[in-house]
């Protein structure tokens, strides 16, 4: 994707000096140092996030948040969305495992229209994936507070962390 | 019968069907008593599972159901919910949590129980379920008895009035389902609904049985119930092998 945004950034920076023709458009030197910069800087920010959420457990994020006095609401919208996205993958991966297993002896164009059917099913799933996660966590008196287990708390390393990843993206977006 | 007053847990002429129309439960009628160890058996698709959604309020359904002298509405659920801790049929629709810990921790805490006492609670559960040393790992990457293991501790861990559990000893191998059993002999006292096609484990856990097939077709002592062939046979089921040799919870 990253590259992809490249490419149209280089297509469509302007400049005096061109440096070679890409289907026909003219490709400069500014603009391949804009496109080549933004990505890198992208890149950047986006491994530095990854690396916080591999850092930073969850429920110490919501430990964090709650003592920085956010509204619970909010507290609790970021609590359910990584939630949420985690058991969509473990489904979509179950999903797909099923798929593979009896789609091998298909042929190419088979296999992506059974893919293109499956994400009609999968999408089916999430909606019932998310009534499911609703009624266990109902049935377990949720209210809009995410308890937190006594042992989550914002630890010092969560602070390098979150100090890490913002110098990292602060470098991204200077230089 | 008894009177509802005096019930834990009574159902009125319960009807329940889901929106495509098919009618699951047509018109339940039971009662439970405080301390009563009951199993719900019946064929597949039979509604035992959508039986102890509708008990809690999951799944919307016309009659009454009172739990300790209130009647379920929506302003009640949550009382009752407090009083009825379900184990869903399938694990992975009952963890949500990314550690075992913290999806045993979560009922508890929810509850609004102090810090030690949640930690106290979910230790105890744990323990009940020999899932202690699988605390700290992601629910996601346990086996499937793994997963239902903890998924029961998720549900002891509220200490609920009444333990309802939907197929707990399915997928599980024999030394844990065999610890399974010994924890419900030993937890006298607790009310317990067993929905299940174990019938072994009935045999040696539940003192009564209800057999389920959109209605209360029969309901007896499990010896009474287990023993007629004829019963179980045009139900789909099969009394255990070794019923002979079985040592009943009744039994002296
Ligand atoms: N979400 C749903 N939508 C439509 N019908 C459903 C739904 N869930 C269950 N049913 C139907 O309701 C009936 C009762 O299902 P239920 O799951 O309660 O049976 P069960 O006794 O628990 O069976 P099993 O022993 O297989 O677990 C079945 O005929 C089933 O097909
Ligand atoms: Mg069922």
């Amino acid at each position: 994707m990253l590259l992809v945004l490249g490419v149209f950034i280089a297509l469509r920076a302007e400049g005096d000096e061109i440096l070679f023709r890409m289907l026909g458009v003219p490709v400069t030197t500014e603009a391949l140092t804009t496109a080549g910069t933004t990505v890198v800087r992208l890149l950047a920010v986006a491994c530095a996030s990854l690396l916080f959420t591999l850092l930073v457990p969850m429920s110490h994020i919501v430990a964090g948040l709650r003592a920085l006095r956010l509204p619970q609401a909010m507290i609790a919208v970021t609590w359910l969305t990584e939630r949420f996205l985690v058991l969509l993958a473990a489904d979509a991966r179950r999903l797909m495992e099923g798929v593979r297993a009896r789609s091998a002896a298909l042929p190419l164009p088979r296999r992506i229209i059974v893919a293109s059917r499956i994400s009609g099913t999968f999408l089916v799933r999430a909606v019932s994936r998310s009534e499911r996660m609703a009624d266990a966590m109902t049935a377990r008196h949720f209210d809009g507070r995410i308890p937190l287990h006594p042992t989550q708390r914002w630890v010092v390393r969560d602070t390098v962390s979150v100090v890490l990843t913002l110098v990292v993206i602060f470098f991204a977006l200077l230089y | 019968m008894a009177e509802s007053h005096e019930s834990l847990l009574a159902c009125h002429d319960l009807h329940c069907s889901y929106p495509d129309g098919t009618v699951a439960l047509d018109g339940v009628d039971l009662t439970i008593h405080a301390g009563e160890r009951v199993a719900l058996i019946g064929p597949n698709g039979a509604g035992k599972s959508t039986l102890l959604r509708a008990i809690i309020g999951l799944i919307p359904s016309d009659g009454d159901i009172i739990v300790g002298g209130t009647k379920l509405t929506g302003r009640t659920v949550r009382d009752i919910r407090q009083r009825i801790g379900l184990v869903f049929q399938n694990p992975d629709d009952q963890l949500f949590s990314p550690t075992v810990e913290e999806d045993v921790a979560f009922g508890p805490a929810a509850l609004g129980c102090s810090r030690d006492n949640v930690v106290e609670r979910t230790h105890r559960a744990l323990d009940a379920v020999g899932m202690r040393d699988q605390a700290h790992r992601n629910p996601l990457q346990l086996s499937y008895g793994e997963r239902r293991r903890a998924a029961i501790a998720t549900v002891l861990s509220m200490r609920p009035a009444i333990l309802a559990m939907d197929e707990p000893s399915s997928n599980l191998d024999p030394a844990h389902r065999r610890d399974l059993i010994r924890w419900i002999q030993q937890e006298e006292g607790c009310t317990l609904l067993l929905a299940t096609h174990d019938l072994d484990m009935v045999a040696e856990t539940c003192d009564r049985v209800l057999l389920l097939s959109r209605h209360i077709v029969a309901d007896g002592a499990t010896r009474t119930i287990l023993t007629d062939n004829t019963l179980l046979a045009a139900y789909g089921l099969e009394a255990p092998l070794g019923l002979q040799q079985l040592r009943f919870r009744a039994d002296p």
